[in-house]
């Protein structure tokens, strides 16, 4: 693996993100008691309620459909993704007609879709992981034509003059030298998912955290939906570090990262 | 590489949009899709056109359009201050950079039900959301760009007897500003998103009300010109903040 002074570094880096969120915290335990209102509760009695919260089915079947959908759609966007951004940056005529068709999709607010969606494929979970995949294979296909298109074209003919098949040459130097692009791409697209994955599940109303979210609003069980923001909040920053490191690693060769 | 001027020229894209269109258009025709379900492209270009000659339609797009505006207002102020401000000092730059680290990737939208129950249904949260959302782009991008700042520029300005506060205006706006105008493009998409997504969780009015209500009596057609006006509105911001971008990056 890295060397020693790198994972030095990486626990310094930890060791800061922790120290600025329990500054964070801190800053709103005070401002929470300076104001003493029901709608804004401080973390001192929010964080002990998801504790007790993550002791209940109730909070892990949400979580679990939640994930669940994500996890499809960020399959179905990688798979789609990268096919489609190969094709796109190895080939200029799927490129030429591709491209306008994404840059007018760009715009639209997918999550905004959602509704219409739902007279395609019903409220259920098909609806949602149309709309997150649609959204999180955007910036992958991007990233990997962006990455596709620039590779240098002296290692394509090197391949070629060792008498390396169209098959092989994509999947021994076009793919790992597009992998660097690709893992940027894929960080951008399970962000982006998750964001579309709450939104969708707050106007759909049928189940996952984010409905549950609204349900506690509607409800006024206030300390119980800031519990879900600083959970929503923790998987967000999970999922970031979650694809950093095998992203690194699996690109570790690459020189401007 | 050996590529034909076809292949270069635009009209494989336009070719493609058109053949799409062409398409959809067809098979709603031919009665292959319900239009309850899709209705053809036609149909929602006819009510998209209808909606600028209806006054109540068009006051919606003015309260959506004020609440993204000052969103975005709010954001660009905040990106570009806290960006070149955190920037002066190796200190303050380090607390940024972890400070972005940490709350960029949640999802903002998650803290919507907060900001409905702390600044109330009116205005507000919605231009709240607009601007938390739209800010981490620019303030990403003004932060990146002040540090890329050529340290001969600044330099040369000191030896020339520019103050500290005179070389922020004078060398490092100007040397940022492409790079910013680029950060407020990202921004100002998804604020057009967010608003209309801020207007659909809750809201009496502005197009995000329409597209709602309009799902809730089925009428499909309807659904589509919102989100329809509101990809327009992006997709010029974005178009017309790319211009502005290269104009400031030619001076």
């Amino acid at each position: 693996m890295r060397n020693a002074p790198n994972l030095a570094l990486a626990w310094k880096q930890l060791l800061y993100y922790v120290l600025t969120a329990t500054a964070l915290l801190l800053i709103w335990q005070v401002v929470a008691q300076w104001i003493r209102a029901d709608y804004l509760p401080g973390p001192a009695v929010v964080l002990p309620r998801l504790g007790d919260m993550l002791g209940t089915p109730e909070l892990w079947s949400a979580l679990g459909a939640s994930l669940l959908r994500l996890a499809i759609s960020f399959g179905l966007a990688l798979a789609g993704g990268i096919a489609l951004g190969l094709a796109i940056g190895r080939v200029p005529l799927v490129r030429s007609l591709v491209e306008p068709l994404l840059a007018l999709s760009y715009p639209i607010p997918k999550a905004a879709i959602l509704p219409i969606v739902m007279l395609w494929f019903g409220a259920g979970d098909i609806s949602q992981v149309f709309v997150i995949a649609t959204t999180a294979t955007l910036p992958i296909i991007y990233h990997t034509a962006d990455g596709a298109g620039r590779i240098n074209e002296r290692l394509l003919w090197a391949a070629d003059s060792m008498g390396s098949t169209r098959p092989r040459r994509l999947w021994r130097v076009i793919l790992p030298a597009t992998l660097p692009e690709i893992a940027a791409g894929s960080r951008t697209g399970i962000m982006m998912g998750l964001i579309v994955m709450v939104t969708a599940e707050m106007i759909a109303r049928n189940d996952g955290i984010g409905s549950l979210l609204f349900i506690y609003f509607d409800m006024g069980q206030n300390i119980d939906m800031y519990a879900l923001i600083v959970l929503l909040g923790a998987v967000g920053l999970a999922l970031d570090m979650l694809l950093r490191w095998p992203m690194r690693s699996l690109t570790h060769w690459a020189t401007d990262q | 590489m050996k590529t034909s001027t076809f292949v270069q020229s635009r009209w494989p894209g336009v070719l493609s949009v058109l053949s799409v269109l062409v398409f959809w258009e067809a098979a709603c025709q031919l009665g292959a899709i319900a239009p309850a379900l899709l209705p053809p492209p036609s149909a929602i270009a006819v009510r998209a056109l209808a909606f600028f000659t209806d006054t109540h339609l068009l006051a919606q797009l003015g309260i959506t359009l004020q609440r993204l505006a000052a969103g975005l207002a709010l954001a660009i102020a905040a990106g570009v201050i806290i960006g070149i401000a955190a920037s002066l000092f190796r200190s303050t730059s380090k607390v940024l950079e972890i400070l972005i680290g940490l709350l960029a990737p949640l999802p903002k939208i998650a803290i919507y039900p907060a900001l409905l129950l702390t600044l109330g249904f009116d205005n507000a949260p919605k231009i709240a959301l607009v601007a938390i959302d739209a800010m981490f782009p620019i303030l990403i991008a003004t932060f990146q760009a002040v540090r890329l700042v050529n340290g001969k520029l600044l330099w040369s300005a000191a030896a020339m007897g520019t103050s500290r506060v005179r070389a922020l205006y004078k060398v490092i706006l100007p040397a940022c500003l492409p790079s910013i105008i680029t950060g407020i493009r990202v921004g100002a998409v998804i604020g057009c998103i967010v608003v209309l997504l801020a207007e659909m969780l809750a809201s009496t009015n502005g197009l995000g009300h329409v597209l709602v209500s309009a799902s809730r009596s089925f009428r499909t057609t309807d659904m589509f010109v919102p989100i329809v006006i509101m990809s327009l509105v992006g997709f010029s911001l974005d178009k017309a903040l790319a211009c502005a971008a290269r104009r400031a990056a030619h001076r």
